[in-house]
């Protein structure tokens, strides 16, 4: 079991007067002193050794791969922790996880974080150290394709957008790949879908009905129930012809890699844009360079919040808010978007090119949110 | 002056000393981990066909001090114990080849932790390499229409294991009927019904049926040459890429990857939620230790399974074919209808004859057992849901199904007149209820003339074949004793020896039961393809309804 509460170091004690030497009398007296003294010795060194602050063990629910990295760890450890975390789908921890196992939970947005504020029946501290925008994952030879049915746009700057309204069409027109005309690079007879995690479980999936869900009330956040289950008929086959889904954003990203080479397997998927940045930056052993990036157009710009529910939880949460080591390894190595610094130039500089600038929209009020999402994944 | 010099040398010996006992303490507390941390076991309830990975599992208890125990059950077994809480005790995780039936049923996610893919294999066809030449599979890309086409004209039979317990018969069942109804889109209820015509000229081509996919290629191996022809079988590619390196094939397989997509087995390892603090921190260790690029590979050379993590790829050896995914469905409801539908109408039906012991030993609680398992095949009393008093695993696919051919064959001394029931397409229930009164009615006297029913078995079945003969056929034994009367074992295997192919190619399957001579029953089993069942250790009801599997 690991040390939770470090007690504060005690100084060391003197040491003990050398033993005096008697060269004329008997050996043994010294042998005798001399085992006191070692006897003293051991309680005085184990005490001062058991005494020594071990890291304190942080155990967060959720997910992020930048709590793996041994540089963070070091910084942590630096600050007196070190981190345990269980990997989870976000409503997954709002709904059923056990909490009282964890010291923070990380959700993937806001409305996640009130979630789970609802189930804790309070209002806590909340930390947003960071955040990162959705994107799509998907290939060249896929994007081109998505360009010809006028998905997919590039930029001046050199980015690509994913264009919803567009991709919306194609669904409720049930185009299969092998139907895009021109089509010699990518023969698969199934449906153009966009793959996502389950909106029941995982904030990114839940993100996209709340993206669709603005784009199919012509350019307005949804205000009301009937305006909810006016679009909600458009939204629904978006996730119902994929059939089951992945629980977290990280196996589809994970998905999507490992299937690069079997057709592709998941020809494109809906993930956060720090999956894709933070892929290159740190695992680019995992990534290709026919992967390509795009943003869903309109956006959202989900924050990581973090809920602390002990107090090394809450010390967490501080740090990352507020230590410059901690966010500059956000930003360039986890390739979130942090309060500080020029995360395109930071970008530049791996190779990236992602976007300055996203026209974003906000997600409908919470109780709107699960309304859509409680009707396209009965539970 | 020196003197004290040497105590002074002696002083810091001495603490030294104590530091290092100090050090030691803190260790012993576990404070402080060593590299491989503390030792752990971790029992997990696996897919049968994980047991390939015991040298991968040794040297992870070497290397992260934490040791599997595996118990093993198949895949959609061990999504219907998590679904129902049941017979999980002892087990800190699961480790199925999918755990899709866990999230598409509501509650079971609450009972599951952590989760973390291993590997993966795609379920697709292996085809003897000369079936494959004649149907041109070899050169050109192949449909699933081209295969349930090739099914439907009888150009080739197939092995597949139980739908009801294991997931490479579901992922088969899946992949031809979402491809085959056409939606390009995961599989609904209605698309079931639509898509039933040419997945039951798929279907059809069945010929030999095996309850797990641990013993599926096993199975396939033993009955290369058998009547009708088993030319392939659906099974996780890993399997097929083992049976073309073990040695054990007359000729190779060609594997056949259908073009509108396949779906693929992720192995995912996933904790309980009721796993204690120990069990999970053993179960981090050990999932980090096994998606490490090194083992990854370990675990592709070994097991022949794909690697989970993107930065290992997959070896030549898996070839560079294109491999679309097709989705599996959102609701368990889809699949127990498809389960449902190939039970009831897609598959080649199954004929069985039933030799059943009657002889005067059997009298008392022997034949009250009989009775009661025969009322578990005609699913007396049983809703949807484990049979009552048949102990776990004994699901709603045990009873006699629709289109069914039963005879039951009492004998004695001598064999009695065979009794057959012919369940119909549709509302069977009339006709299980005869088979429950004939099973009532059994009455125990008389000699033990096992050889004599046998072979009066092949006759009923000579028959039948005659009559109708796309049926997978099997015998069952049923016998509490030894052979006491009429034809001995020489004369049956010579009798054997002399049937046509297509009935010396039918499997006995005895059950061994009280005081029956269980080296002569492995004899018999060996003899005809077949295997033994121990009613001894089980419930008799179990043991029929575990047979169901390979009818």
């Amino acid at each position: 079991m690991a040390v939770r509460n470090a007690r504060p170091r005690q100084p060391a004690p003197p040491l003990p007067p050398p033993p005096p030497v008697a060269p004329s009398g008997p050996r043994h007296v010294g042998l005798i002193f001399l085992a006191v003294l070692v006897l003293a010795a051991t309680v005085i060194v184990g005490a001062v050794l058991v005494s020594r602050p071990e890291p304190a063990t942080v155990r967060i629910a959720g997910s992020l791969g930048m709590f793996n990295d041994p540089e963070v760890r070091r910084v942590l450890a630096g600050h007196g922790l070190r981190v345990e975390q269980t990997e989870f789908g976000t409503r997954q921890i709002a709904e059923n996880v056990d909490l009282s196992q964890y010291d923070i939970v990380v959700s993937a947005s806001t409305v996640a974080a009130e979630h789970l504020e609802s189930r804790l029946g309070r209002r806590t501290a909340r930390y947003s150290p960071f955040a990162s925008p959705m994107a799509v994952a998907s290939y060249t030879r896929i994007v081109e394709l998505l360009r010809r049915v006028g998905v997919a746009e590039l930029q001046p700057d050199g980015t690509w957008v994913f264009d919803v309204s567009a991709y919306l069409r194609l669904v409720a027109a049930k185009t299969r790949w092998s139907q895009i005309s021109g089509n010699t690079t990518y023969p698969n007879p199934n449906r153009v879908l966009l793959a996502t995690t389950n909106p029941a479980y995982s904030n990114s999936a839940e993100m996209f009905v709340a993206i669709a869900s603005h784009v199919l009330n012509g350019g307005e956040v949804i205000a009301d129930e009937a305006a909810a289950d006016r679009v909600l008929p458009q939204i629904a086959p978006c996730f119902a012809a994929q059939g089951n889904l992945p629980v977290k954003t990280a196996d589809l990203f994970r998905e999507f890699l490992v299937g690069r080479d079997l057709g592709p397997a998941v020809p494109m998927a809906l993930v956060y844009e720090n999956d894709f940045t933070a892929g290159r930056i740190t695992d680019p052993g995992a990534m290709t360079n026919d992967m390509v990036l795009l943003y869903p157009r309109p956006n959202i710009l989900p924050a990581h919040v973090f809920t602390p529910l002990t107090p090394v939880g809450e010390k967490l949460g501080r740090l990352l808010n507020s230590d410059p080591d901690l966010q500059r390894m956000a930003r360039n190595r986890w390739g979130y978007r942090t309060n500080t610094g020029d995360y395109p130039a930071d970008m530049a500089q791996h190779g990236l090119t992602v976007a300055r600038t996203l026209t974003t929209v906000n997600p409908p009020k919470g109780h709107l949110l699960e309304r859509l999402v409680d009707a396209i994944v009965p539970r | 002056m020196r003197s004290s010099r040497g105590s002074r040398a002696w002083w810091r010996a001495g603490l030294a000393a104590l530091l290092l006992v100090g050090v030691c303490a803190v260790r012993g507390d576990g404070a402080v981990e060593g590299p491989a941390g503390e030792p752990w076991t971790l029992r997990v309830l696996a897919g049968d066909e994980l047991a390939d990975l015991a040298p991968v599992l040794d040297r992870a208890a070497a290397a992260t001090g934490v040791t599997v125990r595996f118990g093993h059950a198949g895949s959609r077994e061990i999504a219907r114990r998590v679904v129902t809480g049941r017979d999980l005790d002892g087990y800190d995780a699961v480790w199925p080849a999918s755990d899709d039936y866990l999230t598409v049923s509501p509650g079971a996610m609450g009972r599951l932790g952590a989760r973390t893919q291993i590997t993966s294999s795609p379920v697709i066809l292996g085809l003897r390499t000369s079936v494959a030449r004649q149907l041109g599979w070899d050169t050109r890309p192949v449909s699933w229409s081209d295969i349930a086409a090739a099914g439907g004209a009888h150009r080739f039979g197939f092995a597949m294991s139980d739908p009801h317990d294991s997931h490479s018969a579901v992922s088969a069942l899946l992949g031809a009927a979402t491809a085959l109804a056409g939606e390009g889109a995961a599989l609904r209820r209605d698309d079931v019904v639509r898509a039933s015509r040419p997945v039951r000229d798929l279907f059809g081509a069945q010929t030999l049926r095996v309850a797990g996919s641990g013993e599926l290629s096993d199975a396939f191996a033993r009955h290369q040459g058998q009547v009708p022809a088993v030319d392939g079988l659906f099974d996780y590619e890993s399997e097929l890429l083992a049976l073309n390196a073990s040695g054990a094939l007359r000729e190779p397989l060609t594997l056949v990857y259908p073009t509108d997509g396949v779906v693929t087995a992720h192995y995912p390892l996933s904790l309980l939620a009721s796993a204690s603090p120990g069990a999970r921190n053993a179960y981090v260790r050990l999932v980090r230790y096994l998606r490490s690029p090194a083992v990854q590979r370990e675990i592709m050379a070994e097991t022949r399974r794909r690697p989970a993590v993107p930065a290992v790829r997959p070896d030549a050896g898996f070839g560079d074919r294109r491999i679309f995914e097709l989705p599996f469905p959102s609701t368990a409801a889809v699949i127990d209808d498809l389960v449902d539908a190939y039970e009831g109408t897609l598959r080649r039906p199954a004929r069985t004859v039933y030799v059943l012991d009657t002889s005067g030993s059997m009298a008392g609680p022997r034949l009250a057992d009989l009775q009661a398992a025969l009322n578990v095949l005609t699913g007396a009393g049983q809703g949807v849901g484990p049979v009552p008093g048949s102990g776990p695993g004994v699901g709603p696919g045990a009873r006699f199904r629709e289109r069914e051919q039963t005879t039951l064959l009492p004998f004695g001394a001598q064999p009695s007149p065979a009794t057959t029931f012919d369940l119909p397409p549709e509302n069977p229930g009339p006709v299980l209820d005869r088979i429950r009164a004939f099973g009532a009615g059994l009455a125990a006297a008389g000699g033990t003339a096992i050889y004599d029913a046998l072979v009066e078995a092949y006759r009923v079945l000579a028959g039948q074949a005659a009559a109708d003969p796309d049926r997978i056929t099997s015998i069952v034994l049923l016998t509490d004793g030894e052979n006491n009367t009429g034809r001995d074992r020489a004369a049956f295997v010579a009798f054997h020896g002399g049937l046509p192919a297509g009935l010396r190619s039918v499997p006995v399957f005895p059950v061994l039961f009280a005081d029956s001579d269980a080296a002569r029953m492995r004899d018999l089993a060996a003899l005809t393809g077949g295997r033994t069942f121990d009613a001894r250790t089980e419930p008799l009801g179990a043991v029929f309804a575990a047979i169901r599997g390979h009818q």
